[in-house]
């Protein structure tokens, strides 16, 4: 028997160099379609952020290196109201809707299995199903019948409503995660209920909960089609702004207001990312 | 799980309340108007006419020549067809850039995956307008590929690349593509690495593998994967309306039009309603395949 | 809440924790009902070490939240000292409990965790730093106050957990499984040192196990629980020595067990006409046709040469199927036509001991009288 396994010393070592050429898992090409992915997604962006900085009139023939078109929206009174408004928005929707999802999500996990469960998720994940150009005009029909005109206050209301399912699905996630024996522990260490969620639930559920108000935030920043149909003529945002840029004529300057809009997206999604690992590691 | 850790009744009430109250009051009950809307007369200064009206369905397939007969009309029905055509498009090129790259990282040591799923999301989390512009300086006539390609000699006039269904479905495939990497991420990260040593021990080779080992248990993240970029990309408006141009519209882009410029909110109303069927027309599918098993791994 | 012990150490009627009739069933969903605890009564004295012992299923965790209050009886009732516990909330009771995946709040320092049920109270924060500090000592920990629970080793943490559960001087301290986490050397020494709190602190320790060992180390009194009823309640010796029932023999212990009819009161009937003698009547004289199980523990049986045996030696021919080396002991398992059964013999391994028998030889082997028992049936 064993004579039949034994190999040449020539045989072993080409046997050896195939072994070591082949790994599990690896299959060829399929490191160069990743490469290509990444390419695809950053070089757009990073194009976008070179002729930010372009000295001349247009956003793609490259002229030299000016920070002209950044003095320029420092100026531009239009593009800072545009921003506070979004940050006003974004701002109070996003903590409008995490501070229902954090209690809807307790209800739903700790609540154990009751009737209309599966309604009320449905319900809250709504705003994620319905398309939202059709949430558009849903709202556009409802706050025209009932006369609503707030200004900001509807873009807040329609906001808070399409961060919800966003504020929730981090919480769920975290609350889900979190064994019910801590709050057991903390019962039978003589914490009643009101203070079992406030010293213990609610520190574990934090990295949730702040997840959950990133994501709502970032979801509110982003939003243009929902702010440009429920909007009237003082809430532009800074979406709508940059639309109506792009609507007028290509320039750097709106290549340097998306740069800005980037920077500041980059340094949230980095702290999240953080703030993510950090609380992974002590769960 | 029962014990102290569960709400009592009127506690559960009382925490998700709010949440329902705002949803049904602010979503709900607007999303109810739309049918109604939809039935009534357009009001030519915006809103709409409290009168029973058909007009609005009449008009997706006919419209009126001069003496009032009614034509068919084949506009509004190309406009959902490339919508659908376009969504489906996007679906398939975002399945065929993602697969390689979920797999890629799914199988990259633990640490590495962090970083490389941060780098997938990363555009997910900046602005959607922003990046589809980037796109507008690639494609226009004096954008990079036509002032490369010029310079380059290849060609003496620009190619028309932006405003073209191709733009549109570019435009989508860079929206939608952190969609379907990471639950097909998921689906594989799941897969124990022994089955895919045990195939190869029993005599698969590497595109064996895949598609008797990787493929089918992956299935249920790649069907979740398509659910998550066709259903948002069938109703898209930003890319249509910037790389599209004005004249290749999709559902998205009629619709605004009906609520802005065209004062129709009726007619609006109704498309929505289309548009919202061909929805949950996939979402029902989707739902019946998972109970039915198919996607089950 | 604590402290105050009314009634002195003993068996006062009244005194301790008394489980009366008590029954939890849990609805499934789409399922059958589960009884996990059923129709089951139990007197736990002060200052005592009781383990509920039982394979995983047997109610035995169900029983231990009920008795903290995470769980809430169907029927039946749970008293303390007299008083029952119906309707008070876990955080009413002057009972801890030690987890078994510890449940220490990864937020808070051990120092936080441990000073956790004495600040829900409302003491002093003199009063708790004073009283951490003594109870860490208590537990060996001084001065891991500072550490998260994440930078301890698994032992550290359920020392962690034990003290924050002492800390509180409940009157009872529920154990569930708390070592099984551990490792084998570290359990065993965390067997001892478990020992060694309930006497120092002279608080009854309900100790929930599915290990046998485990309970017949550490216990003061074991029951053994089966399909959420008591089978057996006594201590370790009795238990061990004695088991009633066959579930009892098996589930402790290796034993072997052996079917007769009963001739007389001291003589049983194996199949043929070989006879066991008893050491004393035991056998019941009604009802002789009955079948009866015999049980005697493999340590209990010995091989036999030709030396003379008087008749309560029981000594039958075998032969050698198995021989199973364990290192301190040899199992050897025989066939012997005459019980019509298979006898495993445990024999030392001492220096100078007889050398064990082959495999396929023919051995005699005695099943003294005095350590044979009779099994309910």
């Amino acid at each position: 028997m064993s004579e039949t396994v034994r190999m040449s010393p020539a045989q072993g070592a080409a046997a050896n160099r195939g072994a070591r050429r082949f790994a599990v898992g690896r299959i060829p090409g399929f490191g160069a379609a990743t490469w290509a992915f990444f390419l695809f997604l950053y070089a757009p962006i990073a194009l976008l952020v070179v002729f930010s900085f372009n000295g001349s009139n247009s956003a793609t023939i490259w002229s030299h290196f000016s920070l002209d078109w950044y003095v320029k929206v420092a100026a531009n009174s239009d593009i800072q109201r545009a921003a506070l408004n979004s940050l006003i928005v974004a701002g109070v929707a996003s903590t409008l809707a995490t501070a229902l999802a954090t209690f809807a999500a307790l209800a739903m996990v700790r609540g154990g299995p009751f009737r209309g469960q599966q309604l009320a998720l449905s319900t809250l994940l709504l705003p994620l199903i319905v398309p939202e150009i059709v949430i558009a005009i849903a709202m556009v029909i409802f706050f025209t019948g009932i006369g609503l005109s707030l200004g900001l206050g509807n873009l807040i209301i329609a906001h808070t409503v399409f961060c919800i399912p966003f504020a929730y699905l981090p919480i769920r996630a975290r609350l889900d995660s979190l064994s019910p024996v801590y709050e057991e522990a903390a019962q039978d260490l003589y914490a009643d209920n009101w203070r079992t969620f406030w010293h213990v639930t609610f520190p574990l559920l934090a990295p949730g909960i702040l997840a959950g108000l990133m994501l709502a935030f970032i979801t509110s920043v982003d939003d243009f089609i929902i702010s440009l149909m429920v909007g009237s003529a003082g809430t532009t945002t800074l979406p709508i702004y940059i639309y109506s840029l792009i609507r007028i004529g290509i320039t750097p300057q709106i290549n340097a207001i998306s740069t800005l809009v980037l920077l500041i997206s980059f340094i949230f999604v980095s702290l999240a990312w953080l703030i993510a690992r950090r609380s992974e590691a002590s769960p | 799980m029962t014990g102290p850790a569960r709400l009592s009744r009127s506690g559960i009430a009382l925490a998700l309340g709010p949440a329902l109250v705002v949803v049904g009051l602010f979503l709900v009950v607007p999303l109810l108007l739309v049918p109604i809307a939809s039935f009534m007369e357009a009001n030519p200064w915006g809103g709409v006419r409290p009168t029973f009206s058909v007009e609005a369905y009449v008009q997706v397939l006919f419209e009126e020549d001069f003496t009032g007969e009614l034509i068919f009309n084949d506009a509004y029905p190309r406009i959902v067809l490339r919508s659908l055509a376009l969504a489906a498009l996007t679906t398939a090129l975002c399945l065929l850039a993602g697969f390689p790259v979920a797999y890629v990282i799914a199988l990259q040591p633990k640490s590495r995956q962090g970083i490389l799923l941060l780098l997938v999301t990363v555009p997910f989390w900046t602005n959607l307008l922003i990046r589809t512009y980037s796109w507008i300086m690639i494609l226009r006539d004096e954008g990079l590929i036509n002032n490369g390609l010029e310079a380059a000699g290849v060609i003496e006039e620009p190619l028309r690349l932006l405003y073209t269904n191709g733009a549109i479905a570019i435009g989508l495939v860079y929206t939608f593509l952190p969609f379907m990497v990471l639950p097909i991420y998921a689906a594989i990260e799941r897969i124990d690495r022994g089955l895919i040593e045990a195939a190869h021990d029993l005599y698969a080779n590497r595109r064996a593998m895949l598609r008797h080992v990787v493929l089918p248990l992956a299935r249920p993240g790649i069907a979740a994967g398509a659910i998550l970029v066709f259903v948002p990309a069938l109703g898209s408006f930003i890319a249509p309306a910037l790389l599209g141009g004005g004249k290749h519209l999709m559902i998205g882009n009629l619709i605004q039009a009906q609520f802005g410029a065209s004062r129709n909110w009726p007619f609006g109303s109704a498309m929505s309603l289309i548009l919202l069927a061909a929805v949950l027309a996939v979402l029902l599918w989707q739902a019946q395949r998972r109970r039915s098993g198919a996607w089950q791994p | 809440m604590t402290g105050e012990r009314a009634s002195p150490a003993g068996t006062v009627s009244g005194a301790g924790l008394v489980i009366r009739r008590v029954t939890k069933v849990f609805d499934a969903a789409g399922s059958q009902a589960v009884r996990a605890v059923d129709d089951l009564s139990l007197e736990i004295g002060e200052n005592e070490f009781f383990t509920l012992l039982g394979p995983s299923g047997c109610g035995k965790t169900t029983l231990l939240r009920m008795i903290a209050g995470l769980e809430q009886p169907t029927s039946g009732e749970v008293l303390l000292d007299g008083d029952p516990l119906q309707g008070l909330p876990p955080y009413r009771r002057p009972i801890n409990t030690v987890f078994q995946s510890y449940a220490l709040f990864p937020h808070m320092s051990v120092g936080e965790n441990v000073a956790f049920g004495l600040k829900m109270r409302g003491l002093d924060s003199a009063v708790i730093a004073r009283k951490v500090e003594e109870v860490l000592a208590l537990v060996r920990l001084e001065g891991l106050a500072e550490r998260r629970p994440a930078q301890l080793s698994g032992g550290q943490q359920q020392r962690v957990a034990l003290a924050r559960a002492l800390a509180n001087e409940p009157k009872i301290l529920l154990l569930d499984e708390p070592l099984s986490a551990l490792d084998l050397k570290l359990r065993k020494q965390m067997r001892l040192e478990l020992k060694r709190l309930q006497k120092a602190t002279g608080i009854t320790f309900i100790f929930v196990t599915h290990d046998q060992e485990e309970a017949l180390i550490m216990s003061d009194r074991v029951a053994v629980l089966s399909e959420g009823r008591v089978l057996q309640l006594g201590p370790p010796e009795e238990i061990y020595q004695r088991p009633r029932s066959r579930f009892v023999a098996d589930f402790i212990g290796d034993t072997n067990i052996i079917l007769g009819r009963p001739k007389d009161a001291e003589r049983l009937v194996l199949g043929g006409t070989a006879e066991l003698r008893f050491a004393a009547p035991v056998l019941p004289s009604d009802g002789q046709d009955q079948a009866l199980s015999v049980a005697i523990r493999p340590e209990s049986c010995r091989l036999v040469n030709g030396a003379a045996y008087d008749d309560l030696a029981n000594v039958f021919e075998g032969r050698v199927r198995e021989i199973e080396y364990l290192g301190a002991d040899t199992c050897v398992l025989l066939d012997v036509e005459a019980l019509g059964a298979s006898i495993t013999v445990r024999l030392r391994n001492t220096e100078g001991a007889a050398v064990p028998p082959q495999e396929g030889e023919t051995v005699r082997v005695s099943l003294p009288a005095a350590a044979l028992w009779v099994l309910e049936p």
